[in-house]
């Protein structure tokens, strides 16, 4: 099955199992891709690279992007998706340490759909996850092809 | 002087007998003239009545019948004129004494002293000999007198004079103090002078170049000088006024900033014949500018770096933190079976740890900001704002059943996201610090003055002991463990730091178990 439910750019490795671990406890997701710089995530939505056999039609229904990512920042990777016709449509969540990072206001200029704030809590982090992933994932859907 | 001397005792005894008779009569005539005729002298004398004017004029008439009556009037007549000379008339400096004055009163004298010569001798040769005498004397007071008035008035003039050219030299040093320097442009006959300083300016001896209207736009920065003879020939059309700065190349070929100024001197309908103007030298504000210009460049680079810094802290010190917290609770999860309590404590500890140091750093970046944001200032209603922080405040702790009493708030004129940031923190700390009271008060109230409010929050929770009151606002100090009251002491620290940027200051007065009362003014506008 290549059915990929949440797309998760993160290039730090704990806080990727965190999250991973917090979606997964909470049943937002089972399916969960994980990648942890940008080329890849661009990769991996335009099946590139090693992601070249990947089904194209096989879209996540979002995608969790850490602001900060070497190589292509979050913000340029953000920038790219919105700009592609085939993955303008996919939900981009901001993943960010603070919440007063002055790259908010610039991702949702970029059509960045929501934000997340990282608490050093990891109960509070499950609640943010929680709180956004049900919106995405269940209210929110995306437009049919 | 001897024919005085000899003619003494015919004199003499008309002086007697006008003393004896006639002297309160003289008096009055002499003063009834002097009224009369409007002698300059009187306006010394405005204060006094008729009758105090002629006490006074019966004074120096008896002086002056005295003299004659000891034959010494020359001298008494010397001694009054000298006394003039040298100042030492009361209440009259004695350039203010005009010569008619001195003429008037002389004449009137004569003139009412002969009214009663018939009266003292029917022998018209004592009368002619008296009367000879008078005019003599009279001539004599004249003579010195007038001496006496142009010495006066050669000195004042002298004393004027310096003054002058004391004056003249003070507008040079002036004008070199300055660097201030003058200059004049005959436009008719192309001519152009410049004061000493303006050579000085242009990095010339005074004198040491000629100058016209070309030969000053020669001396100018090559890029200003079409400006400059826009601006001068300008002028001639709108004959207002200017001022510009420009550059220009001295002798020694550094350049010089100058504040140029320029107006109308004389015209002829709309033609102008003549402006004049100043030049002042002004490099050294220029650079000093230049410099002002460059540190505060700096200090956006050094802010800047700071910002950058801060996001740094903000996001890499905060992720291991998170790591250490997320993987803890993973282990109390997943792994309580095979931790004993102990174990379980200790985790706790970790995990309490991690997130304590996380609103460390949060509080720390929230202080830092303050600095940076800038003011904005409005007025508000400041009850209206406290209202809303208790609300907050109660649904935030609902266990918390500490009374509060709310009196009158004067509005406040102040940046109100910070204002609201200050009543959180002094509020949340009353209410924090009286958590453990049986009976919990709190007080919020103000005193309005002229020119500033003071608020203040009062309670009679576990207070401080005043010898600490000034650790009270340093950040990161605090005076209570955390086993007693959690916190992570940069509360009170963006309190004073908030009150000063708006313009006040903040203190604080308790006692140890008493309850503390923190205080905060504002200035009203």
């Amino acid at each position: 099955m290549n059915d990929v439910e949440i797309l998760l750019v993160e290039d730090n490795a704990s806080d990727a199992e965190l999250t991973i671990r917090a979606l997964k406890k909470n049943n937002l997701a089972n399916k969960i891709e994980h990648v942890s710089d940008g080329p890849e995530a661009l990769d991996f939505l335009f099946c590139r690279g090693k992601y070249a056999s990947r089904n194209s039609r096989n879209k996540p229904r979002v995608i969790l992007l850490d602001i900060k990512l070497p190589k292509l920042n979050g913000l340029e990777v953000l920038k790219e998706i919105k700009s592609m016709e085939n993955s303008r449509s996919i939900p981009v969540v901001m993943l960010t340490s603070s919440k007063e990072d002055p790259d908010i206001e610039k991702a949702y200029s970029y059509g960045a759909n929501s934000y997340i704030v990282k608490p050093v809590e990891f109960e509070n982090f499950i609640k943010a996850l929680t709180n956004i992933g049900y919106y995405w994932m269940l209210v929110n859907h995306p437009p049919k092809e | 002087m001897s024919a005085t001397l000899e003619k003494k005792t015919l004199l003499a005894d008309f002086a007697e007998y006008l003393s004896k008779n006639h002297l309160e009569e003289i008096a009055r005539l002499n003063i009834r003239l002097a009224i009369e005729e409007k002698v300059p002298l009187l306006r010394f004398f405005e204060g006094l009545s008729e009758d105090q004017l002629i006490k006074t004029g019966m004074e120096g008439l008896k002086t002056f019948l005295k003299g004659l009556q000891a034959g010494t009037a020359t001298e008494e007549i010397y001694q009054s004129i000298d006394n003039w000379k040298n100042d030492k008339l009361p209440g009259i400096p004695r350039e203010e004494v005009e010569i008619c004055d001195l003429v008037l009163i002389n004449a009137h004298r004569n003139k009412n002293i002969r009214k009663f010569i018939h009266l003292f001798t029917s022998d018209v040769t004592s009368a002619i000999e008296i009367i000879e005498e008078l005019d003599r004397l009279h001539v004599y007071y004249n003579n010195l007198a007038f001496t006496a008035f142009m010495d006066i008035q050669k000195e004042v003039l002298e004393r004027k004079n310096i003054l002058i050219i004391q004056n003249e030299g003070k507008l040079k040093e002036a004008q070199e103090i300055g660097l201030l320097g003058s200059w004049e442009f005959d436009v008719v006959n192309n001519e152009v002078s410049w004061s000493d300083q303006m050579y000085r300016i242009f990095g010339y001896e005074p004198g040491e170049i000629q100058i016209d209207f070309e030969k000053y736009l020669t001396l100018l920065h090559p890029d200003d000088r079409t400006m400059v003879s826009d601006k001068v020939s300008g002028i001639f059309k709108t004959l207002e006024p200017y001022t510009f700065e420009h550059r220009l190349i001295k002798k020694d070929g550094t350049i010089a900033w100058v504040l140029a100024r320029g107006k109308v001197l004389e015209k002829n309908g709309d033609h102008v014949l003549k402006i004049a103007g100043t030049g002042q030298d002004i490099t050294e504000e220029k650079n000093y500018q230049e410099v002002l210009e460059k540190r505060q460049r700096s200090l956006e680079a050094v802010n800047k770096e700071l910002e950058a810094f801060c996001y740094t802290i903000s996001h890499d010190l905060r992720s291991p933190l998170r790591a250490i917290d997320g993987f803890g609770k993973m282990l109390a999860e997943d792994y309580t079976d095979k931790l004993d309590k102990e174990g379980v404590r200790i985790l706790d500890v970790i995990r309490n740890n991690a997130q304590f140091m996380g609103s460390l750093i949060d509080d720390l970046l929230d202080f830092s900001r303050l600095n940076r944001k800038d003011l904005v200032k409005n007025r508000f209603e400041m009850k209206v704002m406290v209202e809303s922080v208790l609300e907050e405040l109660k649904q935030a702790n609902p266990e918390n059943n500490a009374k509060v009493i709310l009196k009158d708030l004067p509005e406040a004129f102040a940046d109100k996201t910070m204002i609201h940031q200050v009543w959180q923190n002094l509020l949340s700390n009353a209410f924090k610090f009286t958590s453990k009271k049986e009976q919990g008060i709190i007080e919020i109230g103000s005193k309005e003055g002229e020119s500033e409010n003071i608020y203040y929050v009062k309670d009679n929770g576990a207070g401080f002991d005043m010898k600490y009151k000034n650790k009270l606002f340093h950040v990161f100090q605090r005076l209570h463990s955390m086993e007693e009251f959690t916190g992570t002491g940069v509360g009170l620290a963006t309190v004073q730091r908030i009150i000063l940027r708006n313009g006040g200051t903040v203190w604080a007065d308790g006692a140890v178990n008493e309850g503390a009362t923190f205080y905060f003014s504002l200035p009203c506008n």
